[in-house]
């Protein structure tokens, strides 16, 4: 029997649980919701979720996708695992002497993430690898006898094995790993060079390390929902990975540390489908809610990755070092900046915002929760950007009385400012600090804002798209359908992806006519089987990678191919000069040009149906205009529409304010925006020079 | 009554611009690693990036290494010294690493670029990058020797780019002098591009703001880390405050106890000023112990804005209450042709610990019991027969940090003045002729205490083929760092070659030219930091 067409995104966030579903026939959203997260019991709150949905609309659904954050917290809150590492004697020290660099310069007492595993857990193992994989020491038996004495002694829940240069030979690791789980089949174990192929033992051993620690944690939530999830006979679950691919429950449960970033990477995901829906070129994402703001990019129809993540890297905003990740993440660059954040004045008389954050208890100031300290979205609702009945959420009500005091006692008083100068100080500072994370995405990368569309999305993303993009010189923003609930949405569209890699060390001048070309033949028949186990029945597409550098450098840049196209030498040298003067503003005539890897992503979408459009909506408030106060502090009416109002192909001028569900879009003078046949807004800024 | 200035005028532009300057010395060092050759930049970031204005003081600079960005003002002005500001056009970059014209040693290049409005210079784009050699008599440019001639090329100020273009015969005269020229090349390409991109970014925020608006928010950001700076030192009871150590030894004479190398401070403070007065600070020494006086200050520099607790943004404002006073041809102000290369890694984290132990007193709940005291500098070389080419290693390793009252010292880490990363020991293997047989903390090595200090570091290397030579330029070999406030000496540093036949041989905290053999080992175990606090208080 095929599976049921409507298949729920559920993406569980710290305070809310976001709830849509789809029919994957016709495209359709027929449901959009939240529910209140259960911090406590996680699983929970997912299986509400559905439940929710059962209760609202009888169709079966089919198929259940998921982001969560429950590895993160896990994590951050150290309420995991007791973790046993197993190392090559010599190296136990390996996570405490990190890269011995101190995070912070200036700091007579230095904070510095303390070992997940701590010493009298770090056990030695009389073996050791060379770096080309040859055995120097063997692994004897008896090693392995007295290293499972020593685990069963100590009384863990879960065992890293990561042992030097294993990722050239993994031989020791699996003989002890297979002998672990054969001696104590409770016991969750994890090897360096199943979870972490490369080479660096701190950051490979960080790697395993965090998988061991928040792995039985994550393979019970994982399967407690699929168990509930079978209960109400809703056959598939995938969960999406920190690299915005999509997996299986089983092989979320083998590797929880690859899923550390899976909430915040949907949204990106959503970003990248929505812009090859809407022909978008180029995407700066950017995701702001109640406590963080995100950005990352999309470029070519892919999401940024980044090889290394420092997981749980900031304490009371201080830079503790965190736990490094070596596995692809979806690049985002994070701040803590979100509605919720706090402003507030420090020693020097300079008004501050965030890092901390009044969160959904007690909220902000106008929530009327008991929340005392002014923050962003008080600022908001002084300037008159949000309306005193908010966000169209019947239980909750915005007090605009409650904001200005908070605004008027904590900040403009002391300055000696009015409430709304004080109010637009705030979110000048917040669009200052949100600015500089799109800016480190792009231009501290070397990208130009100029061809990019900002994706704005989360309830606070498309509030402040309007100043942040024509701050960066992005010259259109985008608001998706369901902005506060995009990265439910994207939780339904990652692909099922395999990333193989054959390192080539060669010159260019070196290299055969046919090399590289042959190279990638045999790296695509490596992918059939993968691809058959996979049985998604859908397209697969591959995508041709060559990392490259002068011979001498530590970093490669990568260079993306098509299919079909000339992989000699000479094109592979010209592409790179070029590529690295781009980069870095110069090229070295005289230094010779070396291939390190060749990589072949093959991807699969498992949702190729259409783009999903919006919920109807039942009734539709009347268009209005409001009064706001400007940055000058002028004060005029700008016209607020509903965003169910607007039709196709309209296009609209700024200044305006469109509500939306969960969400208020702002859109300044000199903007104007276009309807697009989807419900997409598009919207162009005149301000900004293309 | 305050004068006018922007950070009341317009407190949100001012604090957008200040930290996109923060935000430009993290891009440059980013382009610094990711295009460069040596590991000593790609891996471990020995450099550091910095904004300048026109009189070369610091304005922004990187999260990167103090004992680099306190020093670069002086290579700054010693550089404007040779090229007055009219001088200098669009395109133009001087570099410089001489200890006697503000440098520090001379491994540390440091590239200067002038970033224009309409009508002039308004500041500089500032990189300090330390080169993993620069020539003299040993590879790595770490030895010890006698003067400073023999350490390495010594460049003054230079103009090695005018409008754009190397100055093509002082490039084939710089590269011509240095081992590896291919790949130092390489290095200094990535430095001239990490420069570039600093100038390109600050000059958009001025096409933006205007020239005006950036000198003003250049010396304003100035103004208030010295307003910032004041706060903390009205915390600091006026008084006068003195410490005498004593360093191990120069490489050529050794001392456990209050021999030749003693450090001597009396630090004033009156109201909102600190004087360093390293008057009694013995003469000169033969070897490379000596810190110019640029590194001297920086070493003061650190000690106050680590006093601060990181909250002040670190710039030249934040050094304007400080003054140092350090006599001419002594330990800490040497004069030509002293040999300096030490001074700048091992002596500087001597010094901090001559401070704080000074400061204690004053500061009981701030202070900082004594660390490993240096950078761990070990340097080796030789031919590779297996990859069948010549070999050189620069690495540091870290150490105990001294215990507080906030708690036990850290374990095995990099302190006070030097900040770069460890090479993996899976990279050391997999590209020289080198096993690492045991990389870990010592037991017991810190200091006992109320707070215990931190454990100091063994590393075990063995040599793979014959004759790798090497150098170690360490401290507290012979005196550990001291306990504070009842709490106990942490472990001194140990050295030694163990042979095949299973005998050792002990080596001093500064030993050059000693040879391992094939099988060969060489034991470095790097002190442990001093207690804060009696021990026996422990435990409550």
């Amino acid at each position: 029997m095929a599976e049921p067409d409507i298949a729920l995104g559920i993406d569980v966030g710290g305070t809310f649980t976001d709830v849509l579903a789809l029919n994957r026939n016709t495209g359709k959203l027929v449901s959009a919701f939240k529910v209140l997260s259960t911090p406590e019991n996680l699983a929970a709150g997912a299986v509400t979720g559905v439940d929710r949905y059962r209760e609202r609309n009888g169709d079966p659904a089919g198929a259940v996708f998921h982001g969560t954050t429950v590895g993160t917290n896990a994590l951050i809150t150290k309420k995991a695992a007791r973790t046993s590492l197993v190392t090559t004697k010599g190296f136990r020290d390996v996570l405490a002497l990190r890269r011995h660099a101190r995070p912070r310069l200036y700091d007579l007492s230095p904070c510095i993430s303390p070992p997940i595993v701590p010493r009298e857990l770090r056990l030695e193992v009389t073996e050791r690898m060379g770096h080309e994989g040859e055995i120097l020491t063997p692994l004897t038996p008896e090693e392995v006898e007295r290293i499972i004495r020593l685990v069963r002694d100590a009384n863990v829940e879960a065992v890293a094995v990561s042992l030097l240069h294993a990722y050239a030979n993994d031989a020791h690791e699996r003989t002890i790993g297979a002998a672990l789980e054969a001696a104590l089949p409770d016991v969750f174990v994890t090897l360096s060079s199943d979870v972490c192929r490369e080479f660096r033992e701190f950051e490979r051993t960080s790697t395993v390390v965090v998988n061991a620690f928040i792995g039985p944690v994550v393979q019970s939530y994982i399967d407690r929902l699929g168990d509930a999830l079978s209960a109400r006979n809703i056959p598939r679950l995938s969960i999406i990975k920190s690299n915005g691919g999509l997996t299986s429950a089983a092989n979320a449960c083998r590797y929880p540390v690859h899923l550390i970033e899976s909430g915040p990477a949907a949204g990106v995901i959503a970003c990248a489908a929505l812009g090859a829906e809407e022909h978008l070129g180029d995407l700066i994402t950017f995701d702001m809610g109640g406590t963080t703001a995100k950005a990352g990019v999309v470029v070519g129809g892919q999401p940024k990755l980044s090889t290394e993540f420092y997981a749980d890297r900031f304490v009371d905003g201080k830079d503790v070092g965190g736990y490094p990740i070596q596995s692809p993440v979806i690049d985002l660059i994070e701040i803590g900046s979100g509605g919720g954040s706090i402003a507030w004045i420090d020693t020097n008389g300079t008004i501050k915002v965030g890092p901390d954050s009044a969160g959904a208890q007690p909220g902000p100031a106008c929530y009327n929760r008991g929340g005392e300290l002014p923050t962003v979205t008080d600022a908001h609702v002084v300037v008159g950007h949000i309306a005193a009945d908010g966000f169209g959420s019947e239980d909750l009500g915005i007090s605009p009385d409650r904001a200005r005091d908070a605004i008027a006692s904590h900040i403009a008083e002391p300055f000696g400012w009015t409430v709304e100068q004080a109010a637009w100080g705030i979110l000048r500072l917040a669009n200052a600090s949100i600015t500089e994370i799109v800016r480190l995405a792009t231009l501290r990368r070397g990208l130009d804002p100029r061809a990019f569309s900002l994706v704005a999305f989360g309830g606070a993303g498309p509030l402040h798209a309007a100043e942040v993009a024509r701050e960066v010189g992005v010259p259109r923003f985008v608001v998706p359908t369901v902005p506060g609930l995009f990265s439910a949405v994207g939780t339904m569209l990652g692909e099922v992806r395999h990333d193989l890699v054959q390192t080539l060390l060669r010159r260019t001048k070196n290299l055969s006519k046919t090399e590289v070309t042959e190279e990638f033949s045999r790296l695509k028949r490596r992918t059939r089987d993968l691809i058959a186990a996979e049985n998604t029945g859908g397209n697969w597409h591959f995508k041709q990678l060559v990392d490259a550098r002068f011979e001498g450098q530590l970093f490669e840049l990568t260079l993306p191919f098509k299919d079909g196209e000339t992989l000699t030498g000479d094109n592979l040298d010209r592409t790179f000069r070029s590529a690295h003067y781009d980069t870095y503003g110069y090229d070295l005539p005289g230094h010779t040009v070396q291939l390190v890897n060749l990589r072949l992503v093959a991807s699969s979408t498992v949702y190729d149906g259409k783009w999903p459009t919006s919920v109807t909506e039942a009734d539709t408030p009347p268009n209005r205009s409001r009064r706001v106060v400007d940055e000058k502090g002028t004060a005029y009416d700008v016209s607020v529409q509903h965003r169910g109002v607007l039709e196709s192909g309209m296009t609209i001028q700024g200044p305006l304010i469109i509500e939306d569900f969960g969400s208020t879009i702002r859109v300044l003078n000199n903007q104007s925006v276009e309807v697009r046949p989807s419900g997409v807004l598009v919207v162009s800024d005149n301000e900004v020079e293309k | 009554m305050r004068k006018k200035s922007i950070v009341h005028d317009d407190p949100i532009t001012f604090e957008v611009v200040r930290s996109d300057l923060y935000a430009i010395c993290e891009e440059m060092k980013s382009v610094m690693m990711r295009a460069s050759f040596s590991p000593l930049l790609s891996l471990s970031a020995d450099l550091s990036c910095a904004i300048l204005d026109h009189k070369g003081d610091v304005v922004a600079q990187g999260n990167d290494i103090p004992v680099h960005l306190g020093a670069m003002p002086f290579s700054a002005k010693g550089i404007l010294e040779s090229f007055a500001l009219d001088s200098w056009k669009p395109g133009d970059a001087v570099l410089s690493n001489d200890p006697y014209s503000g440098g520090s040693h001379l491994p540390d290049m440091t590239l200067l670029s002038p970033i224009f409005d309409a009508s002039s210079v308004v500041g500089f784009s500032a990189s300090r990058v330390h080169w993993p050699d620069v020539g003299g008599s040993a590879a790595g440019s770490s030895s010890v020797t006698d003067e400073i001639v023999k350490e390495g090329i010594r460049v003054p100020p230079v103009k090695i780019i005018k409008a754009g273009e190397p100055d093509q015969g002082l490039w084939t005269l710089l590269f011509a002098n240095v081992r590896v020229p291919h790949d130092r090349v390489g290095d200094f390409q990535a430095q001239i591009a990490c420069n570039a991109r600093g100038v390109q970014r600050v000059s958009k925020q001025i096409t933006r703001y205007g020239g005006a608006q950036m000198r003003r928010i250049f010396s304003e950001t100035q103004d208030q880390s010295q307003h910032m700076i004041n706060t903390m030192l009205d915390k600091i009871p006026d008084g006068t405050y003195r410490a005498v150590h004593h360093l191990d030894g120069d490489g050529f004479t050794e001392d456990a106890g209050n021999g030749p190398f003693g450090i001597s401070v009396m630090i004033e403070k009156r109201a909102r000023r600190l004087c360093f007065d390293f008057t009694g600070t013995d003469k000169q020494a033969k070897g490379p112990i000596n810190s110019p006086f640029a590194v001297t200050a920086s070493v003061c520099y650190y000690t106050v804005l680590a006093l601060a607790g990181g909250a002040v943004p670190p710039n030249s404002g934040a050094y304007r209450g400080i003054e140092v006073v350090a006599p001419e041809g002594s330990l800490v102000n040497p004069v030509y042709p002293a040999p300096v290369v030490a001074g700048n890694t091992e002596t500087a984290n001597r010094m901090v610990d001559v401070l704080l132990d000074a400061l204690a007193p004053a500061i009981p709940e701030r202070a900082v019991a004594g660390s490993y005291g240096c950078a761990g500098v070990f340097a080796l070389g030789g031919w590779d027969a297996v990859r069948g080419g010549r070999f050189v290693h620069y690495e540091t390793i870290g150490g105990g940090m001294g215990a507080s009252a906030q708690g036990p010292g850290i374990d095995g880490h990099r302190v006070h003045m030097g900040n770069t990363m460890n090479l993996p020991c899976e990279a050391i293997e997999a590209s020289m002729p080198l096993r690492i047989d045991a990389y870990e903390l010592i037991d017991g090595s810190g200091g006992a205490g109320l707070h215990a200090g931190g454990r100091g570091v063994c590393k075990v290397i063995r040599a793979l083929t014959d004759d790798v030579e090497f150098s170690l330029l360490y401290e507290r070999g012979l005196h550990p760092a001291p306990g504070m406030l009842g709490g106990e000496a942490g472990r001194c540093a140990r050295f030694a070659m163990e042979h095949v036949d299973g005998t050792k041989t002990t080596l001093s905290s500064k030993t050059v030219g000693c040879r391992l053999m094939k099988g060969e080992a060489l034991r470095i175990e790097t002190a442990g930091g001093g207690g804060w606090g009696d021990p026996h208080e422990s435990g409550d």
